[in-house]
């Protein structure tokens, strides 16, 4: 047993480690290149120059936001496949983003983030994701059982009817509106408000916590739902938790950086392979992990055509598409 | 022990089972019989606490179940169900493991080193220490059921519930399992209830048999008095011949197929 512990513990330190040396990277690649010797005279004399804002003001936050988002992404993705016990669930699959992204579309065409201020969008996100998963919830469950079968085809249509509610929403929008909604669905961790980089970074590091506090529910749910009440668990009281949980995380994200979608379906996958499937380690390595994949994806999205940015979300889709497919291919029979 | 009063429950408006009442003793080995469709896995799914009484209620040491919570439950009750559809990469140690949650604090991450001494005991007990690292996929049928025993055991109950556990297993492991189930009655003093299709095995070891038909208790005895061959045709309606088994003097089962005359 405390064999297990060490070996989890390396990995959390690997992790931390890769992490560490994507950021340091991110930090100094770019249209503007950065030696990594400059960084520490930078720090202690460095203010006011045009070195110190690219990346203590430019580079950093960026990096924080996609730490703080890609993990959210990824532990929401994670909480979700152990809850459906399907891997081939995540907050894009199951419409919960498309949910999270028509709330914050209508927060924008009714003015609402103008007149309620800028934390008003992951508040609309969150709502729209929470509805989304109830709704999801309510039509796929039958007796207290949540009919599998229909739970991803459900999502899909969930998810394609948001995405034209959207399209409606773009359709009566104003041009300012319209601008800001484009601006906001191409997925980006640029020039976003440090109020809500903080409050990304702990609306992560919160779900971290409460959700590592059901991990053991969360393992007994993996024999399904009526054997984990036998072992004493509350299904029903720990479902709607973990929903709430990942409609947060889900919704706060969506609402900051725009539909970013694969994480959270390829980064529980890719850890479940190294880590192995006990969630009170799959839940922190796919946190640190979704971190470093979209602090990666973000540096490759502003070198590949630097000087010009392509949107995340290309980035994500492409490198986490081909990485599933490939698992799913040739690893499929060793982990799923 | 156990003490179901009056239950009435089951799904959306149909009643599955109506009026049921079953006292339970301390150390008793109770069989549960009745064709498919009879209400059993219902009325095991009630004990369970998965589906909720309509009517009356059922008593643990003489406190409704209403009132323990599930985890109070867990500690006092096990469960060997017939659910296979399970994450089949979890290993044997991994899954007798599960059984001990019912005793982790909400903070708690890691196991105890007393839930390492129990699971070890518990997988000794059933015979499964030495795949303990094999995964749960690669089992099979007969393995896997003493694994999901030695989970049982592993929540330390007083209450073992088994729902068809000798299901799809060749006669050398319904034997086993059987065997096992009996020793863990005797010697360490764990009351069974199991839930068997299987009549034979029914009579050969339980201590009392429920006979549930449509939903309701048929009858309740000693294997003689519930297994004669009027009960059984009048439940199953097939015909049967009964004859005592002469090693174990229990009533023994045997089937008669078509043409090949009526019940004696």
């Amino acid at each position: 047993m405390n064999k297990k512990i060490y070996t989890w513990i390396v990995w959390i330190l690997i992790l931390a480690i890769i992490l560490l040396g994507v950021s340091i990277i991110s930090l100094l690649v770019g249209s503007a290149g950065i030696p990594f010797k400059n960084i520490i005279s930078l720090l202690f004399a460095g203010r006011g120059t045009t070195e110190y804002s690219i990346i203590f003001d430019i580079r950093l936050p960026r990096i924080i936001l996609g730490f703080a988002v890609g993990s959210a992404l990824a532990l929401s993705g994670a909480i979700l496949q152990g809850m459906f016990r399907n891997p081939l669930v995540e907050p894009y699959t199951l419409g919960i983003s498309g949910g999270a992204a028509l709330g914050v579309c209508l927060n924008i065409i009714l003015g609402l983030s103008r007149k309620l201020g800028v934390l008003s969008l992951p508040v609309f996100g969150f709502i729209g994701a929470g509805l989304v998963i109830l709704l999801l919830y309510w039509l796929t469950t039958s007796r207290g059982i949540i009919r599998l079968q229909s739970l991803l085809l459900t999502g899909v249509m969930i998810s394609f009817i948001s995405s034209s509610l959207v399209m409606f929403t773009m359709a009566v929008a104003s041009a300012a509106d319209l601008q800001g909604i484009i601006f906001w669905m191409m997925g980006s961790l640029d020039g976003s408000d440090r109020v809500l980089i903080k409050l990304m970074v702990i609306i992560s590091f919160f779900g971290l916590v409460v959700s590592c506090l059901f991990s053991t529910e969360l393992n007994a749910m993996s024999i399904g739902e009526e054997d984990a009440a036998h072992l004493g668990i509350n299904v029903e009281k720990i479902k709607k938790w973990l929903f709430l949980i990942s409609s947060l995380l889900t919704g706060c994200a969506v609402s900051v950086t725009g539909s970013i979608g694969f994480i959270g379906l390829v980064v529980p996958h890719l850890m479940r392979f190294f880590v192995g499937r006990d969630y009170r380690i799959l839940l922190p390595a796919s946190f640190l992990a979704g971190g470093i994949f979209l602090i990666l994806c973000d540096t490759l999205a502003r070198t590949v055509i630097s000087p010009l940015e392509l949107p995340v979300g290309v980035i994500t889709g492409i490198i986490g598409g081909s990485l599933f497919i490939y698992l799913l291919s040739g690893k499929r029979n060793k982990y799923a | 022990m156990l003490e179901i009063n009056n239950l009435t429950c089951g799904y959306d408006a149909r009643f599955s089972l109506t009026d049921i009442n079953i006292k339970i003793k301390e150390n008793e080995f109770l069989g549960i019989i009745g064709p498919n469709g009879s209400g059993k896995t219902t009325l095991f799914r009630a004990i369970t606490k998965i589906i909720h009484p309509r009517n009356g209620g059922i008593f643990l040491d003489g406190i409704d179940l209403d009132e323990i919570d599930f985890k109070g439950l867990a500690r006092k009750l096990a469960v060997v169900s017939q659910n296979f559809d399970i994450d089949m990469m979890m290993s044997v140690e991994e899954f007798v493991l599960l059984g001990r949650i019912p005793y982790r604090q909400r903070i708690q991450l890691f196991e105890s080193k007393d839930d390492g001494k129990i699971v070890n005991e518990a997988m000794v007990l059933t015979d499964t220490l030495e795949f303990r690292k094999r995964l749960m996929g690669s089992l099979s049928g007969g393995e896997r059921q003493l694994v999901y025993i030695a989970r049982a055991l592993a929540q330390k109950p007083k209450l073992l519930l088994l729902d068809e556990p000798t299901n799809q297993l060749d006669i050398a492991h319904q034997v086993k399992i059987m065997d096992l189930i009996k020793r863990l009655n005797k010697e360490r003093n764990i009351t069974v209830v199991i839930v068997l299709h299987d009549l034979n095995l029914a009579s050969e070891y339980c201590d009392r048999l429920v006979l549930i038909n449509n939903g309701r208790v048929h009858k309740i005895g000693s294997p003689c008095e519930v297994l004669t061959y009027q009960t059984i045709e009048e439940v199953y309606k097939t015909v049967v011949l009964v004859k005592e088994n002469p090693l174990s003097k229990k009533p023994y089962v045997f089937l008669v197929s078509e043409g090949k005359g009526g019940a004696k």
